[in-house]
């Protein structure tokens, strides 16, 4: 950790929003064209040499849409919502390590936004006020499915977050810190917690899933009960919004796994950054390999998985984990 | 001096919510306006070096129990509250002195107190705040008295469980 200047922190805040977005653009066509090939199709494949402009195309028409706000909706809510999701996963990568300290031209910049030492329950507290975003914005619409997708919302999120902290305490347990970046280096003398923790890991993918709203537990925007959920009434620049946030959000909690269990941006030759957008690249293609190939749950079964199953597995884990290292690593 | 206008801008804010929550008339709105006071208490719960009481009460305050109050009124419907004539509404003058009288006392409690850093500068205390001091604290001086509030919290889960089963059997559910 090094200290920097204001200018530095700022540019680097551009630098990581500029490659989020872009990334995030390229990412929905990579899904498309996954998607595409698993269901014996072509995917995009009109704008540009094999589709590659397509995010641009997608982006010109969604500027151009009409700024529309339903007569029913609360108007001021209604636009605060979508800032609020994208806000709060943007801000949620600053906290991500992408490497240790590196010098460019002369000048030493961190490879992290910010290194608190707190940093995992910051980024759990970032993706709580993500919510309100999702659940503002169905409210305020005045729209009885955008209503009934954010109830839906509301109560997943709560109820997969649970698990979700369970399944990473172990995680801070073993490595005796809550700074992501202390967390990268503990792995990198020990060995990647995905070892040592393998269920913790596996009911971190689930809940992880769930709390993006992806398939296969994406009942807040189900399309064939809900129309789209919680954003039925949004159009344009602000559903634009709606889709960066929750691919963002899809990034951040990948990088957080892999920087949790995969042992972040450690491993050979290459340079840091590089293996862990490759850890991220690998658990977002796990992402849209279930949006491919499971079907949506059923609302009780959904929470019959996350209170009754993942719940106790987790706890269960939490304990022994404690109790191993209680009796065997006591110093 | 950075210090002083964060505090006051996170108490503003904290005290405008905390107003607009008992004076919405909206319920829906009175709970959005609830997270505003528990952010606004949170800076200030920083400002103190106590980062992860801040972190906790973003996660489990504003980031879920607040998450509860809208399912609950986002299932319930949003009906305003119907103010009808309150037969408490004479006695407001009473109330109002009520409230003044503590202001008052309040006041004079702290004017007369010898605690730290209300007239003289605020010393620096040791670590207190940080994950580790709280954890030392549960499991050193405080145990029997962590111990026993998880009890308290295990039994209203089960009392909770219970009533729940009750009213579902009730209605002939399961």
């Amino acid at each position: 950790m090094v200290d920097e200047p204001l200018w530095l922190l700022a540019a680097k805040t551009l630098v990581l929003i500029f490659l989020v977005i872009t990334f995030f653009a390229y990412m929905s066509l990579f899904e498309r064209k996954i998607i595409g090939r698993a269901q014996a199709r072509y995917g995009p494949n009109r704008v540009g040499p094999w589709g590659y402009l397509q995010p641009l195309a997608d982006v010109v028409k969604l500027i151009f849409k009409e700024d529309f706000v339903p007569a029913g909706a609360n108007r001021w809510l209604f636009q605060l919502a979508p800032v609020m999701s994208l806000v709060t996963a943007i801000t949620a990568l600053a906290l991500i390590p992408f490497g240790d300290p590196v010098n460019v031209l002369g000048q030493d910049v961190n490879l992290v936004g910010i290194d608190v030492s707190i940093s995992l329950l910051l980024v759990f507290a970032l993706s709580g006020m993500g919510f309100y975003g999702l659940i503002l914005g169905g409210w305020a619409s005045g729209n009885k499915y955008s209503l009934l997708g954010s109830a839906r919302t509301a109560a997943q999120l709560v109820s997969y977050e649970v698990a979700m902290g369970l399944s990473v305490v172990g995680v801070v347990l073993i490595s005796q810190s809550l700074s992501l970046m202390d967390i990268v280096h503990a792995q990198q003398e020990t060995v990647w917690y995905i070892l040592l923790q393998p269920v913790g890991f596996a009911i971190f993918v689930i809940t992880a899933v769930a709390e993006t709203n992806r398939t296969p537990f994406d009942l807040p925007e189900s399309e064939s009960e809900l129309v789209a959920g919680y954003m039925t009434e949004y159009g344009g620049l602000k559903f634009a919004m709606y889709m960066m946030a929750e691919y963002i959000n899809m990034i951040v909690v990948s990088a957080i796994g892999a920087t949790l269990f995969l042992g972040g941006f450690d491993g050979p030759w290459l340079p840091g950054w590089i293996w862990l957008v490759i850890k991220v690249l690998g658990m977002l293609f796990l992402f849209i390999w279930l949006r491919a190939t499971l079907p949506r749950l059923r609302y009780d079964q959904l929470m019959r998985l996350g209170w009754k199953v993942l719940l106790p597995l987790a706890t269960a884990n939490l304990i022994i984990t404690a109790i191993v290292i209680g009796i065997f690593f006591q110093n | 001096m950075g210090e002083r206008i964060t505090f006051a801008i996170a108490a503003a804010v904290a005290l405008g919510s905390a107003v607009g929550v008992v004076t919405l008339k909206n319920p829906f709105r009175a709970a959005v306006s609830l997270i505003g006071t528990l952010l606004g208490v949170a800076v200030i719960f920083l400002l103190l070096a106590a980062p992860f009481v801040a972190a906790i009460q973003i996660i489990v305050y504003a980031g879920a129990i607040v998450v509860l109050f809208l399912f609950v009124i986002a299932y319930l419907g949003e009906r305003p509250v119907q103010l009808t004539q309150d037969p408490m509404a004479r006695y407001e003058v009473v109330g109002w002195i009520a409230v003044i009288a503590v202001g008052v006392q309040g006041f004079i409690a702290l004017a007369n107190s010898k605690l730290v850093g209300i007239f003289d500068d605020p010393k620096p205390v040791d670590d207190i705040g940080s994950p580790r001091a709280i954890g030392e604290a549960f499991v050193d001086p405080f145990i029997v008295s962590f111990e026993a509030t998880s009890l308290i919290l295990l039994v209203a889960a089960l009392g909770a469980v219970l009533l729940a089963k009750r009213a579902v059997l009730g209605e002939g559910g399961r």
